[in-house]
């Protein structure tokens, strides 16, 4: 490929002490590299590690090794030498706009203030294209956040994140505190700014549908690593590894003639902590197909049959059983 | 048919804090019979949570409440009952499962003891019995080895089983009713379809009512047999879970429906959205609450209140027009 990867992680490690000794392996080698221009998500239950991975792309979070590259360039690197300039570059959007917004400030003041950072020639101007740009009329500019509702608060958080024009968004669950009806809304708003703006976007999300909605290529993490990865049409039409085809399963339709007839793969209990984790193939002590090997070799991802990739020793291999009902 | 267990009748309820006072719910009724599992569906504002806790006495803490209307469980009045029997009715009648089962359980008791307490105040048992209701509550909610569970404290338990100890605790008392205030919203997508399915299971198995207070249309479709759909505390649209999620009449309801994106239902289309914001509660207008968002109003849906018209047995709509269109049609 001649083009410039977006976001290229290579076998990128976060962990934690936890005191006692052991450590929290929150990301544990993940290898994940978004194309220039694609809308990516990461999809995963709590603890697997998706806030964390995304967090360090962006430098929030120390790494403990691997590396992050964007745009080409060395990410620990850049921000040394031109913060600045890699903030102008890749910008965040957090799940609960309140708690990222000083309360004290106006929406104004919100907006004006990497404008200043950055010596914005014209913020005043800048600031009425962002209204325009998020849908916002000009008399929230001098409201405070705790005034807003949370689809508007929302709207400021990604108005304030696009101030500087990044090339690059990271959106961590941007969507989970909001009304269904209001969480379209953002929706469209990010399929919107996506095509206008020429945006890379990755979407951080634990709800499926959306994700399917709107990414073009998907990563499914478990417990710290990548078990499926390939692009959103092909993932969710034919979802290789257990644990995939279990989330995509157990996730309820709104529809009920589909949940009348419909068969859940249930998986038994709750993801294991992140302290403790699974011996070889760490979905096996969930896993509804595992086989005694599950629980000694640990797989690799490899490329399976929808063009992507799964971390499953049993993926494509001609005995496997059928899990899926649906 | 089964009878009623639980009636909602014309009930108003006015929120007092110190700056502002909210229309909270406005007339709303509805009614759950035995072994029924009925969901009560809306936005944050839209009522679903006061209407079915603040008759129990169960409100946050500095927020005065004005009721009117009725309320009833089991053929007993729950409005303008005094404390006293209200709190015998909520350990009898009722149990209750919150959001989250963390802020219901006491964190430095073991979680069997707590269950004992329950089955032991509520069903009047001696020690030895309380606790062997408690190991088999534990084994009904699914635990597994409930006898070694008995003795963990919540803290030494995952979010999915804290649940279902929270779902045994309010199992306890042996109530009619089991509401359960957005029960899977904390929980992971693995775990929500185990806790859905629990529900379901225990409806089944025993008989109870359960009211599901959700804005989880997933949730509606998996667990319930009847919806009520809740906008800015009025009752727009009533039926079955069928009727109601395949066929919606009321405008609202259809936008709601139409914003939840489903990623079985094939090609992706965008999400429809709808435009607007729910109204202010504390200044309410005098016609349809959904009238300012809704793609149909007409004129007179600004001044006159739409009632809750019935349209086939348990099957209601609170909007004119539809109801006009939908006659123009047939």
């Amino acid at each position: 490929m001649s083009e410039v990867s977006a976001i290229e992680v290579r076998d990128l490690k976060v962990h934690f002490s936890s005191g006692s000794g052991s450590a929290v392996r929150a990301v544990d080698g993940v290898t994940l590299s978004v194309a220039a221009g694609a809308f990516h998500g990461i999809i995963g239950e709590s603890g697997c590690g998706k806030t964390t991975l995304a967090r360090s792309i962006i430098g929030l979070q120390a790494t403990t090794s691997g590396s992050v590259r964007v745009v080409g360039r060395e990410r620990e690197e850049w921000q040394k030498a031109d913060r600045l300039d890699f903030a102008r570059t890749v910008q965040f959007v957090f799940q609960d706009p309140l708690g990222s917004m000083s309360r004290r400030q106006t929406v104004r003041q919100t907006l004006e203030e990497p404008l200043l950072i950055h010596r914005h020639k014209n913020p005043e101007r800048r600031i009425e294209e962002l209204l325009r740009l998020v849908s916002l009329p000009a008399t929230v500019l001098d409201r405070l956040p705790r005034s807003l509702s949370g689809g508007q608060r929302q709207r400021v958080a990604i108005a304030r994140a696009l101030a500087l024009e990044p090339k690059i968004l990271i959106c961590d669950e941007p969507l989970s505190a909001l009304d269904v009806s209001i969480r379209a809304q953002i929706v469209n708003l990010f399929r919107r700014l996506q095509s206008e703006l020429g945006l890379t976007i990755v979407m951080v999300a634990h709800d499926l549908a959306i994700i399917r909605e709107i990414c073009t290529t998907v990563t499914v993490m478990y417990l710290g690593q990548v078990v499926e990865e390939g692009s959103a049409d092909a993932l969710f039409a034919n979802p290789t590894h257990p644990y995939t085809q279990a989330l995509l399963s157990a996730a309820p339709s709104a529809d009920p003639r589909i949940e009348e007839g419909r068969q859940r793969i249930l998986l038994a209990g709750d993801p294991p902590s992140p302290l403790s984790i699974p011996s070889g193939c760490r979905f096996h002590t969930r896993c509804p197909i595992a086989e005694p090997r599950c629980s000694t070799e640990a797989p690799d991802l490899r490329q399976v049959g929808h063009g992507g990739s799964a971390r499953c020793l049993l993926a494509d291999t001609r005995h496997r059983p059928e899990v899926l009902a649906q | 048919m089964s009878e009623t267990v639980y009636a909602i009748n014309d009930l108003v309820i006015d929120l007092y804090a110190p700056t502002v006072s909210i229309r909270a719910v406005d007339g709303v009724s509805f009614h759950a019979k035995a072994g029924e599992t009925v969901a009560i569906v809306g936005e944050s504002g839209s009522g679903k949570t006061v209407t079915t806790l603040a008759p129990l006495g169960l409100l946050p803490e500095g927020v005065r409440v004005d009721l009117r209307g009725s309320a009833r469980v089991d053929g007993q009045e729950l409005i303008d009952m005094n404390a006293r029997a209200l709190s015998r009715v909520r350990g009898t009648a009722f149990g209750v499962v919150f959001q989250d089962p963390m802020s219901a359980l006491n964190p430095m008791l073991k979680v069997g003891p707590q269950l004992a307490e329950q089955a032991r105040r509520h069903r009047g048992l001696s020690a030895k019995d309380a606790r062997a209701a408690a190991i088999s509550l534990l084994a009904r909610t699914g635990i597994p080895d409930p006898e070694d569970r008995y003795n963990r404290y919540p803290h030494e338990m995952s979010g999915g089983m804290l649940q279902r100890v929270m779902i045994a605790l309010a199992l306890a008392p042996q109530p009619k009713v089991l509401i359960a205030d957005e029960p899977t919203t904390a929980l992971d997508a693995t775990v929500q379809a185990q806790i859905l399915e629990l529900l379901r299971d225990i409806q089944r198995r025993e008989q109870i009512t359960i009211i599901l207070i959700t804005h989880d249309i997933g949730a509606v479709a998996a667990a319930a047999d009847r919806v009520v759909v809740l906008y800015a505390g009025r009752v727009c649209e009533e039926g079955s879970v069928k009727q109601v999620l395949t066929e919606p009449i009321h405008p609202y309801t259809q936008g709601l429906l139409a914003s939840v994106p489903d990623f079985r239902a094939g090609a992706r289309r965008a999400a429809s959205e709808i435009p607007g914001l729910p109204p202010d509660q504390s200044r309410l207008a005098p016609g349809c609450r959904f009238a300012e968002r809704c793609p149909k109003a007409e004129e007179s849906c600004r001044v006159r209140r739409p009632d809750l018209e019935t349209l086939s047995e348990g099957r209601k709509v609170a909007c004119p027009v539809s109801l006009r269109e939908r006659k123009g049609h047939v």
